[in-house]
C-alpha cells in the first residue's frame, strides 16, 4: 500500500514530536480515512478528530482523494493576527 | 547631491524587488538621465520601460525635464482606456520575521490615484484580564500562509472593485507584549471606496484561513491558542458579491 507523507503543525506536531508522519493507507484513500489513521496514534486523538487537513495548499472535506504525491498538512484550526 | 524618491508601480516594482528607493542624484539630471541610472542599477528594467510614464510630485514630467531637489517620483505604466489599469494595483502578501514598518509597507499600496488608505494592525497584548502574557510565538505553515492571504487579497478585489493596493502581512516568531503582530491595509481613492470594510473582512478572513498559530507564553506557563474555524472546500472559492 502507498505510504502518504503528512507534514503536522503547532499543537499536532508538539503532539506527535515530529515535524512530518508517513501512513500507509489504501491506493485510493481519502482524508476521511487519513484523518482516522492520525487518531488511532497515541496522543493525537482528540486533536486528530478536529485537525484542518489540506492537500496541496487547499481545503479538504473528509471525502476529497488523496494521491501519495499530494503534499498533505494537518494543523489546528489557525489561531493568527 | 540632491536626493528624491521613486516609487515604483506594478511589473517594474517585481523587477526592482522594492517599491521605493531613495537616491543622491547630480544637481541638473534630467528624467531620462535618472532612468538610465536606473537601468544600470536594474538590468532587466528594460524590458518593462515601453511606455513607461515618469510623474513629479503626481504631475506627468517629459524625459528632458529636470528633476528638482527633494522630488518624489513615481514610475509606472499609463492607464490602458477605461477605467482598467494596464497593470494591476500592488498586492503585498507575506509571512516575515522581520519587524513590521508600518509607514513604509503602507507607502508601498499608495498609487497616484490613492486617497485614502485603511489599515488594521494586531498587537500581542500583554494582559487579559487577570492574566499576563509576556511574549507570544508565531508559527505558519509559510507557503499554504502566503497562497491564503493572496488568496483573501482576491476576495477583497472580487468584493470592492475601487480598492487599489492591498497589504496583508504577518509576521511570525517570538513576539513580545506591544508588538504589532499583522498588518492588513487596503487603499483606494476615496474612503467611501469599500476601504473600512475591505480591511476588516481581511483581518477578519486571515482569522479564519491563513494557516499561522499563536503560543502564548506567560509567568505561568505556555499554551497553544487555537481558532474556532474549520474551513472546507467551499473556503477555496466563496461566492463574492460586489459592495460599493
Amino acid at each position: 500500500m502507498p505510504i502518504y507523507r503528512v507534514r503536522l503543525f503547532a499543537t499536532l506536531r508538539d503532539l506527535a514530536g515530529r515535524e512530518a508522519l508517513d501512513l500507509t493507507l489504501p491506493a485510493d484513500a481519502t482524508v476521511g480515512q487519513l484523518r482516522a489513521a492520525l487518531a488511532a496514534l497515541p496522543g493525537l486523538q482528540p486533536y486528530a478528530e478536529s485537525a484542518v487537513i489540506a492537500v496541496n495548499h487547499a481545503f479538504t472535506t473528509d471525502d476529497t482523494p488523496l494521491t501519495p504525491n499530494d503534499e498533505i498538512a494537518a494543523f489546528p484550526p489557525v489561531s493568527g493576527g | 547631491m540632491p536626493e528624491v524618491t521613486i516609487t515604483f508601480f506594478g511589473a517594474l516594482r517585481h523587477i526592482t524587488g522594492v517599491p521605493r528607493l531613495t537616491l543622491e542624484i547630480p544637481a541638473g539630471t534630467t528624467v531620462a538621465q535618472l532612468k538610465a541610472l536606473l537601468l544600470e542599477r536594474y538590468p532587466e528594467l528594460e524590458k518593462s520601460f515601453q511606455g513607461i510614464v515618469t510623474s513629479i510630485g503626481e504631475i506627468t514630467a517629459e524625459d528632458d525635464e529636470v528633476i528638482p531637489e527633494g522630488a518624489h517620483i513615481a514610475l509606472f505604466h499609463p492607464i490602458a482606456g477605461g477605467n482598467e489599469p494596464a497593470e494591476p494595483f500592488p498586492t503585498l502578501a507575506l509571512v516575515t520575521e522581520a519587524p513590521l514598518d508600518l509607514n513604509a509597507l503602507i507607502a508601498s499600496i499608495t498609487a497616484p490615484t490613492t486617497g485614502a488608505v485603511v489599515f488594521f494592525t494586531g498587537v500581542v497584548r500583554g494582559r487579559t484580564g487577570a492574566q499576563e502574557t509576556t511574549y507570544l510565538e508565531y508559527e505558519a505553515y509559510r507557503e499554504m500562509a502566503e497562497a491564503k492571504l493572496h488568496q483573501v487579497a482576491a476576495e477583497i478585489r472580487a468584493r470592492w472593485p475601487k480598492v487599489e493596493g492591498i497589504v496583508l502581512v504577518q509576521r511570525i516568531g517570538k513576539l513580545a507584549a506591544g508588538t504589532p503582530t499583522v498588518l492588513v491595509a487596503c487603499a483606494a481613492p476615496h474612503r467611501n471606496d469599500g476601504a473600512f470594510e475591505a480591511a476588516r473582512y481581511g483581518i477578519d478572513r486571515l482569522k479564519e484561513i491563513v494557516p499561522v498559530w499563536k503560543k502564548e507564553i506567560g509567568p505561568t506557563g505556555q499554551h497553544w491558542v487555537h481558532g474556532h474555524y474549520h474551513p472546507t472546500t467551499s473556503d477555496e472559492h466563496p461566492p463574492a458579491t460586489a459592495h460599493p
